[in-house]
């Protein structure tokens, strides 16, 4: 991956390449670019164009498959599934992934995505008030307080504070959080991840000759990805989306949530990563600031979660997002995460939760990691 | 002329006609489906629902940054209709202070925006005063 950030020298193709660079001289027993048969790449927003052709542009990669793949705030993580898919039926031994976005190039930003001249579905709903909602109906349902969500953002922004590649790079209190300006209440400034420029890139061999590229490769042991809308009922207090992605996940890499030794999960706002910690198991519906005040979830704790800073510090850059996690967490799992290495970690899980469909609904997608 | 996402569901939307999904019961609403987005039947069967303009808000958040056009701040909330169809919907003629989960509510109709030269409007919800 690259230095998350506000990139305004480099354009879409200019961060893909550097992110590709880096991944191929990551491969500690060489890669030669001739070996990778396809590519996949995930944006949400092309800044170039719809088609995987910015990805040949980027990397010199002309004359193979090349896919690109788009499914909300989870394009990076669905772009490397059905990557993932492509290695696992045998058709290819070393493929692409790259997640990349360009967030800006546009002033207007997703702010304008409010479609004020449209009727009932999304109209008003920004990214924040699409979570605020459901901060709202968690706060109220289980007597959660704003300073209670802000332990998120304080944790994630320490870790972000140590990490190399985060975008913001800064430490902040539960009164810097709640007195912060709002953006959509219940949610404040703190509340909400930075707008950021990104991309990562990923190389991924099948596992019977992974061997050759490294003597330390990380396994991918499961893979989760479903759709949900608010319209179909129940509470507001959940993502259904990534209930069902984590059961598929769990169940594909035959562990539980009690096996995650570190975990990178989607907290576009504070609020996403206390609901997502129930979503994924860690966590009974309404208890999940427990993990918080005890520790757990904490850099050194028994869970880490987010250890990147998560997109909170890190950013967010959509398509990149998901990418970037699993680049994260192969760190993690191979002991090369630096500052922010947690202890021998074995089982790793990555997450997205995005919205969708005017608002209306979400997309969840969960990959679970092994050395 | 209204944009055709507009137009499509102009009958429904003016006179709060919602679809039931005669198996499971979900309300489909303001569009006309096929199949149910609850139970899954496909096809689904849907009889029509005039529905009343009355619902509670299931939850909010008052919105401080939204693009032009929009006044802040601005309570915006999921509203779930008493037959179950749940929309966003803009909260009015109250204090933000008042807007809370549960607050039952009463649609009215209110111009949303201007398209060329024409006013366009929809609901947005007020809360229930007295008796209905
Ligand atoms: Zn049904």
């Amino acid at each position: 991956m690259i230095d998350f950030g506000e990139h305004f020298s480099m354009s879409l193709e200019d961060m893909i390449e550097e992110a590709y660079l880096n991944a191929i001289a990551s491969v500690d027993k060489g890669l030669d670019p001739k070996e990778i048969e396809a590519a996949w790449y995930g944006t949400v927003y092309p800044a170039m164009g719809n088609s995987g052709l910015v990805l040949s542009h980027a990397t010199g990669l002309f004359g193979i498959p090349i896919t690109r793949v788009e499914n909300a705030c989870a394009t990076g993580s669905d772009t490397f599934r059905n990557a993932c898919f492509s290695v696992a039926a045998g058709l290819y031994n070393v493929v692409l992934v790259v997640g990349a976005e360009k967030m800006h190039d546009e002033p207007g930003g997703l702010l304008q995505r409010a479609d004020l001249k449209r009727l009932w579905m999304g109209r008003g709903v920004t990214m924040p008030a699409f979570f605020g909602l459901r901060a709202t109906a968690y706060m109220h349902k289980y007597g959660i307080t704003r300073e209670q969500v802000a332990l998120v953002s304080v944790k994630n922004h320490h870790n972000g504070s140590l990490y190399p590649h985060a975008h913001l790079r800064f430490e902040c209190s539960v009164e810097d959080v709640v007195n912060a300006p709002y953006v959509s209440y219940p949610l404040g400034l703190y509340d909400c991840c930075p707008v950021t420029d990104g991309a990562a890139a990923l190389i991924l061999a099948r596992a019977d000759i992974a061997t050759r590229y490294t003597d330390n490769p990380v396994y991918v042991l499961g893979s989760g990805l479903a759709t949900d809308s608010f319209v179909r009922g129940g509470d507001l207090t959940n993502f259904r989306a990534s209930q069902n992605a984590a059961k598929q996940a769990y169940e594909t890499a035959g562990v539980k949530p009690e096996d995650i030794d570190v975990a990178e999960i989607h907290d576009c706002f504070s609020i996403t990563e206390l609901i997502s910690y129930e979503d994924l198991g860690f966590a009974e519906p309404g208890q999940g600031v427990k993990l918080l005040d005890e520790g757990h979830v904490h850099l050194g704790g028994e869970k880490p979660i987010n250890p990147s800073g998560g997109l909170l510090a890190k950013g967010h850059p959509l398509g990149a997002t998901g990418a970037a996690q699993i680049a994260e967490l192969y760190e993690q799992l191979r002991g090369e995460a630096g500052p922010v290495q947690v202890k021998n970690p074995e089982i790793a899980l990555q997450h997205n939760v995005g919205i969708g469909r005017f608002a209306t609904g979400s997309v969840g997608c969960v990959h679970i990691l092994g050395r | 002329m209204t944009s055709p996402l507009v137009w499509r569901i102009s009958r429904e939307s003016a006179r709060l006609i919602g679809y039931k999904c005669t198996s499971c019961g979900w309300v489909s609403f303001p569009e006309r489906k096929r199949t149910c987005k609850r139970c899954g039947a496909a096809p689904a069967e849907f009889e029509e629902l005039q529905m009343k303009p009355f619902g509670k808000i299931i939850s909010f958040v008052i919105q401080h940054r939204l693009p032009e056009g929009f006044q802040t701040p601005l309570p915006l909330a999921v509203v779930e209709f008493d037959e179950g169809a749940r929309v966003y919907g803009e909260i009015i003629d109250c204090r933000p202070e008042e807007v809370q989960v549960g607050l039952e509510v009463e649609a009215d109709l209110r111009v949303m925006y201007e398209e060329n030269g024409l006013d366009i409007y929809s609901y947005k919800f007020k809360p229930r005063r007295g008796s209905a």
